[in-house]
């Protein structure tokens, strides 16, 4: 979805388009200056074009379109991939009318830089995470898929809580976003799991992303604790930033369920956690701390899962 | 999908907005929608003005109203969302029509469907007047990085191509009994997709071989267009100067 003209204000459009051009020029200057270059990254960009045009049958009769974002990082790496898609974005604002002029560098900052820099990662992160051989691509690129559909609808919630006219409260936003995205995510991330895959079956060399993966199944290599630090540090910072803002009223769920009846058992007062479902004016480092307990509680529940499950696997 | 759908825009007629060069084009389509978002939304009669102005700049390129409107109507899926504000808005609340919606998602919904609709159609005529290649020689004209717009070149010049190859892998699969209706059949999509990316790449490096052969060394050759003369630079401006003076006036007249 691309923002039109008169949805989110001057300042806010002048500094997404500053930040995209910023990360336009930082992922260019990460690129070989040599020369297939300029025709193999104008291929790929016309296939991702024609790939966004591609509909696909979602359930009886509608369909939605695809971003191409993960899969452009997957099979051309984030730096080209964000080059690309920038100027995919760029073309069907200038030559398609899609999407507004003055609402060009917050498309650009969604779709070109957000949503593959989001599924370049997330892919990176998972597939190292597994063992390292080509099985584990197909199910990297399924979350990076995901990620970095929500991840772009997180940068336009972000937006219109920066500079949107605040007719519609950012919270039922908020919802309405994650929900629809979460569905279009899952679709996309299983598309673009499917043409990696294909990809890999007929020209392995071709995927970026698979590059020194083995080919045959063997035992993983060995974990990377450099990134998984690096992600649960960027985890719990963006939960520090982002936690004390949403938590000034209860969530969704939190809401319907007190509504409900759901819940009625108040947690032990005595807990630094008890605070945020108990008041609404939870302080902010109370705050931070359930947030950073959660996340480390879902970190080592999904560490204990992967490695149970690897166990079982190479058994 | 259809097989010139970068095209799709152009209208092939020889006008004085179809000579004016390309970079002022941009600059002074760049430059109205940047006036008009700026305007006041509540300035309902300034509005209606630079959507005139719109229209008279599409009669001026020899385009009709109604290729504009066909061409507009194709925006409003992305202008859908802003019909749901009154709706889903809060604040004071006002009956329209026996129903009850909010004031401010109203006007939030106006703004965005009125300038989204001016900016459209501006653009609309600028490509429609305008062929894809130029607007890349027009962004070179304007110091843009020669990378980008080489590399955007080919986009353009292979995009009929590829998506003529996913038309073609359609028709194989209709006539094998493809019916796509359900979202498992999506992955029959997505195979063929991995098929063309494979096919896109392995014509980028024919093509870049063949360029070699031709001594290609990293530039590709820009079109000469002649500069913009003064009258063109006086004519192109007066649009957005009139929409900026629109826009100032609309703060300044509450």
């Amino acid at each position: 979805m691309h923002i039109p003209d008169g949805f989110i204000n001057g300042i806010t459009s002048l500094g997404a388009g500053a930040g995209a051009l910023g990360a336009l020029n930082a992922c260019l200057r990460r690129l070989p200056r040599i020369d297939p270059l300029v025709p193999l990254t104008g291929l790929a960009g016309a296939f991702i074009f024609a790939f966004q045009m591609l509909n696909f049958p979602v359930a009886a009769g509608t369909s939605g379109h695809l971003v191409g974002a993960a899969l452009a990082a997957i099979l051309l790496g984030p730096a080209r991939a964000v080059v690309t898609l920038s100027l995919v974005t760029l073309l069907q604002a200038l030559v398609l009318a899609d999407g507004g002029i003055s609402a060009l560098g917050l498309n650009v900052l969604n779709l070109g830089v957000v949503a593959p820099l989001a599924g370049g990662a997330t892919y990176q992160v998972v597939v190292y995470s597994f063992p390292r051989r080509r099985a584990s691509v197909a199910s990297a690129a399924v979350v990076a898929g995901l990620v970095s559909v929500l991840a772009a609808a997180m940068a336009l919630v972000a937006e219109y809580a920066l500079g949107g006219n605040h007719a519609v409260p950012v919270r039922t936003v908020l919802t309405a976003m994650v929900g629809a995205h979460v569905v279009v995510g899952l679709a996309e991330g299983l598309i673009t799991s499917a043409v990696v895959a294909t990809v890999l079956r007929v020209r392995p060399d071709l995927v970026r992303g698979a590059r020194g993966l083995a080919p045959v199944t063997q035992t993983g290599g060995r974990p990377t604790w450099g990134i998984t630090v690096a992600g649960v540090l960027g985890a719990a910072v963006l939960l520090a930033l982002l936690l004390p803002r949403s938590s000034a009223d209860p969530d969704a769920f939190t809401s319907v369920a007190t509504d409900q009846g759901l819940v009625t058992t108040a947690p032990a007062a005595d807990s630094p956690v008890a605070e945020r479902n108990a008041s609404r004016k939870a302080s902010t480092s109370s705050t931070i701390v359930a947030g950073v307990l959660g996340t480390m509680l879902v970190f080592g529940a999904g560490t204990g899962l992967f490695t149970a499950l690897r166990r079982v696997g190479n058994r | 999908m259809s097989a010139t759908h970068t095209h799709a825009f152009l209208s092939h007629q020889n006008s004085a907005l179809h000579r004016l060069a390309p970079q002022v084009k941009l600059v002074a389509c760049i430059w109205f929608v940047l006036a008009v978002v700026a305007t006041r939304r509540e300035a309902l009669a300034f509005l209606a003005i630079d959507a005139m102005l719109v229209g008279i700049t599409a009669l001026a390129g020899g385009l009709s109203l109604g290729f504009l409107a066909r061409r507009l109507t194709l925006g409003l899926p992305f202008i859908l969302f802003a019909f749901l504000l009154p709706f889903l808005g809060g604040g004071p609340q006002i009956e329209v029509g026996g129903m009850t919606i909010s004031e401010p998602g109203l006007w939030a919904a106006w703004n965005i469907v009125a300038k989204a609709t001016l900016g459209l159609g501006v653009v609309v005529v600028m490509a429609a007047t305008t062929p894809p290649p130029d607007v890349l020689a027009g962004l070179e004209r304007l110091r843009f990085p020669h990378f980008a717009t080489a590399t955007a070149g080919f986009m353009l010049r292979y995009l009929d191509l590829i998506v003529d190859d996913f038309r073609r892998i359609r028709i194989a699969m209709a006539s094998r009994g493809y019916r796509g209706r359900w979202f498992g059949s999506a992955f029959a999509l997505a195979s063929s997709a991995g098929t063309v990316f494979i096919r896109c790449y392995e014509r980028g490096e024919r093509v870049h071989q063949a360029m070699v052969a031709r001594g290609y060394v990293g530039n590709m050759p820009i079109p000469a267009h002649p500069s913009p003369s003064r009258q063109q630079l006086m004519t192109a401006c007066g649009l957005p100067t009139l929409a900026t003076g629109l826009a100032a006036l609309s703060w300044l007249i509450k």
